[in-house]
């Protein structure tokens, strides 16, 4: 193999254990025993911990109850609408938190649009819905923001499943009930687990939804702890023995997932097709409501933006748009040529030392986005001074650099070897291989990754609020600042200004995938 | 190939640009950098005008930045350590751990009359004012008359607190309500009350707005608090309330940083917030200035003055914080 080939197989691996497993282990080593004991000694933390576990596993559950019907409709039924709805439910993936909060806040909020409607139609003096600060509102908010991805995530397994059972029972004179009991539920069973699984983990380690309609020490997770006790009590010690919890309940669930993964996996097949049916009238009322329960606050950003004031405050802020659009280009370049250096390098191997790099390489999704940040900032503190903005910049890299990957491998999975081989067999470099050959089939993956990456820096809040100083914001830092002033207005305008770079990012993403 | 050409000196184009900017500030000797807490620093707040004013006067630069609070604002001080880009930090209150060896010790010329100033003490006094629970008389309620009274039954979810851990008002409770029943008694007070909040904001400003936006009728702020209103909106429905168990006090202070290369117009910029600036902080701040010789606006006839401090020359201690923060998280989650 020659020099340079090898330069960019491992580059790739060596700047990422470099970029984030070493600044993490640093930090996580930070704690003493003391720490590490009270954080599962001290009756307030524990509370944390168990009001984490409580949130998420009844947010898994409710929107599991909501989700479960939609991702049956969305499999076995065939309606006009039908392609819009599947990209309005695939939405929560890319839409930045912050911008849930805030369509929430408008919409639900005591003074919202929704109470200023009841308000109006019944005459009342007084908001009839009060849901902000409460354990419901949280719950709420989770389901809103979730049951979408068990809708999406079910009914994606659903349709890998082979489906000739079903027909040959309706053949045989089963009535629908008893196919629906006796075989469907059965194997949506497993499929719905891991939904639950990936929602419970997103729920447990939820930090701008549980800062803005949270509040307070009785409703704090995880997260929002570890990032009070860095940033405000500047106990570093506790904040990594927090983080050092909060990864280990996170693997421990994704153990048990990987159980279960492996005994569902038994059904998938990919030949047979769902026979779909024409919708019923429940289920018409089911997918309006459900649509309305997500536009409608989404839409609500958009008409609370529409005064001149509202862009007055966000041309006032333009600096921080600029800040993000210019930490959303760097680091998506760093992410997307870290995963094609790391892509390169996974190819190369085989087996378990393949299946253990990659699972390497889907860390900073286990360890959660605020301690990822934690993990720079402890750095920058104790050792050496990084500006701001590059910290940023490095910390959004690594965080979207298992989404590039993924995208990454994906396409590079489906290049012929044949082609490889007999370029190989005519004399070609390793090197020129990569750059004549494998680059440009890789090009729609490496825009995508490009963009996802993008898309994910535009939205980051997590790490960013451990990182920023007051001096470089970006729009969810700005965001998450005006709505804790009570400046809605100009919070939607500069809100709607990220829902837009977010959806073109995925409009462009997703014509990729067509062509 | 052009197209990788001009990807590339795009990326160089903002890396540049991402990277000078910090070391583009302190290069200019007219220049300082203020930290200071969001109230001052936002739209009511005092920050703004008196940043023009003093530009204006002096020909100078002044670079304001507001934190969510006085606690991370030090937070981002000791942070920054060596590398602070502040040379003044403004709105250090008596009630938090602050090393004072990172301040420069320095004499401003009015300290005779400076309420609060003592010589061994590098932070500044600039103003002053009384913990007090501000209440909405538009409320359909009877007006609590004492910190036990928020406790009862009837104010339920009607009362906004304040976080001790993340803010100096928050703070300026707990060693309020301390200083009053004791420790433990307090700590019953604090579970008991925490039944009644609404929320236990994470700042000031976040647990005002709640209530100016009429989510609760009743908040934690200063006894000055009704004066902004009074002056800016005509609006007298916000009164403070006089608790029977007294009141406590508070200092808010400033301090020039020993890393500051600009002590000169720093020390101006303080001079000049203990003289002409401080009817502007008693008005935009709504505290007592800590000059005594300055000139009281109207407004502040609707200050209450406390007839009762419960902390009348007793200093601080804010090495019991910490446990007393302990035992305060204990007490509101159970």
């Amino acid at each position: 193999m020659d020099k340079s080939s090898r330069a960019l197989k491992y580059t790739g691996i060596v700047l990422y254990t470099l970029l984030f497993t070493i600044p993490l282990l640093i930090t996580l080593s930070c704690t003493n025993l003391q720490s590490l004991k009270e954080s599962v000694t001290n009756t307030y933390y524990l509370h944390i911990l168990s009001f984490s576990f409580k949130q998420a596993l009844l947010s898994a559950l409710l929107s599991l109850l909501v989700g479960l019907p939609g991702a049956y409709i969305m499999a076995y039924r065939d309606f006009h609408f039908k392609r819009p709805l599947k990209a309005l439910f695939s939405l929560p993936f890319i839409l930045p938190p912050i911008l849930v909060v805030l369509g929430f806040v408008v919409f639900y909020g005591n003074s919202g649009y929704l109470n200023k409607i009841l308000m109006a139609v019944f005459g009342l003096e007084k908001a009839p819905l009060k849901i902000l600060y409460s354990f419901k509102t949280v719950l709420l908010a989770h389901t809103f923001y979730n049951f979408p991805i068990v809708i999406t995530l079910v009914s994606n397994s659903i349709k890998k499943i082979d489906h000739s059972c079903e027909e040959a029972a309706a053949a045989e004179g089963a009535s629908s009930f008893q196919i629906f009991s006796r075989i469907i539920l059965p194997r949506i069973i497993p499929a719905a687990a891991s939904a639950a699984v990936i929602v419970f983990l997103y729920c447990f380690t939820s930090f701008s939804i549980i800062l803005v309609l949270g509040g307070g020490p009785e409703l704090t997770t995880l997260e929002v702890e570890i990032y009070r006790q860095a940033k405000t009590s500047s106990n570093i010690e506790m904040a990594a023995a927090l983080s050092i919890l909060s990864t280990v309940t996170v693997l421990i669930v994704l153990l048990l997932n990987s159980a279960i993964e492996n005994r569902s996996s038994v059904f998938e097949t990919d030949y047979t097709t769902v026979r779909t049916s024409k919708l019923k009238f429940s289920e018409r009322i089911y997918l309006t409501a459900s649509t309305l329960f997500v536009l409608l606050p989404l839409l609500s950003i958009f008409v609370k933006s529409g005064t001149q004031q509202a862009w007055q405050t966000a041309l006032g802020t333009l600096e921080s748009a600029f800040n993000s659009v210019k930490v959303a280009l760097l680091s998506s370049f760093i992410s997307t040529a870290l995963a094609l250096s790391t892509a390169y390098l996974l190819t190369s191997v085989k087996g378990k030392t393949r299946a253990a790099l990659s699972a390497y390489c889907t860390l900073p999704m286990v360890t959660s986005s605020v301690i990822a940040g934690l993990s720079y900032y402890v750095i920058a503190r104790r050792y050496f001074f990084v500006p701001n903005a590059v910290l940023l910049i490095l910390s959004h890299a690594v965080l979207a650099m298992p989404f590039c990957l993924r995208t990454i491998r994906s396409m590079w999975k489906d290049i012929p070897v044949e082609l490889i081989e007999s370029a190989r067999s005519t004399g070609a470099s390793e090197r020129q291989i990569f750059y004549k050959i494998q680059l440009p089939i890789l090009r729609p993956a490496v825009r995508s990754s490009l963009l996802f990456a993008f898309a994910i820096s535009m939205g980051e809040l997590n790490s960013t609020m451990i990182l920023t100083s007051t001096k470089f914001r970006t729009i969810p830092i700005q965001i998450y600042r005006m709505v804790g002033s009570y400046n809605y207005e100009g919070a939607c305008a500069l809100g709607t200004v990220l829902c837009v770079i977010c959806f073109a990012a995925f409009a462009l993403m997703s014509k990729d995938d067509q062509n | 190939m052009k197209k990788l050409i001009i990807i590339m000196s795009l990326l160089v184009f903002i890396v540049v640009s991402v990277c000078a900017q910090p070391a583009a500030e302190k290069s200019n000797s007219n220049e300082i950098t203020v930290y200071a807490y969001d109230s001052f620093t936002s739209d009511w707040g005092p920050g703004a005008d008196l940043v023009a004013a003093f530009e204006e006067e002096t020909g100078a630069k002044v670079n304001l930045i507001g934190y969510d609070g006085a606690v991370e604002m030090l937070a981002q001080v000791n942070f920054e350590g060596e590398n602070c880009e502040a040379d003044v930090v403004l709105g250090i209150s008596d009630d938090m751990e602050c090393d004072k060896d990172i301040f420069y010790k320095w004499e401003p010329k009015c300290s005779a009359t400076l309420k609060g100033y003592r010589e061994d003490n590098p932070l500044i006094p600039f103003d002053y004012g009384f913990f007090a629970f501000i209440f909405n008389s538009r409320a359909n309620m009877v007006r609590p008359q004492s910190l036990k009274d928020l406790t009862s039954e009837a104010y339920k979810d009607q009362v906004i607190l304040i976080d001790p851990r993340t803010s100096s008002v928050g703070r300026g409770l707990l060693m309020w309500t301390i200083s009053v029943f004791g420790e433990e008694e307090a700590m019953t007070w604090w579970s008991e009350v925490s039944d009644n909040a609404l929320t236990i904001a994470s700042s000031w400003s976040n647990a005002y707005g709640l209530f100016t936006e009429g989510e609760a009728p009743l908040v934690l702020s200063y006894t000055t608090s009704p004066i902004y209103h009074v002056m800016y909106e005509d609006n007298r429905d916000f009164v403070a309330l006089e608790f029977s168990e007294g009141h406590y006090m508070t200092t808010e202070y400033m301090g020039i940083l020993k890393t500051s290369d600009n002590k000169d117009l720093a020390k101006q910029f303080c001079e000049f917030i203990l003289t002409e600036g401080q009817s502007r902080i008693a008005t935009d701040n709504t505290m007592f200035p800590a000059n005594t010789e300055t000139e009281l606006p109207e407004a502040f006839d609707y200050a209450l003055m406390p007839s009762l401090i419960v902390n009348e020359n007793v200093e601080t201690d804010v090495s019991a914080l910490d446990t007393y923060i302990d035992l305060w998280t204990k007490a509101v989650v159970r």
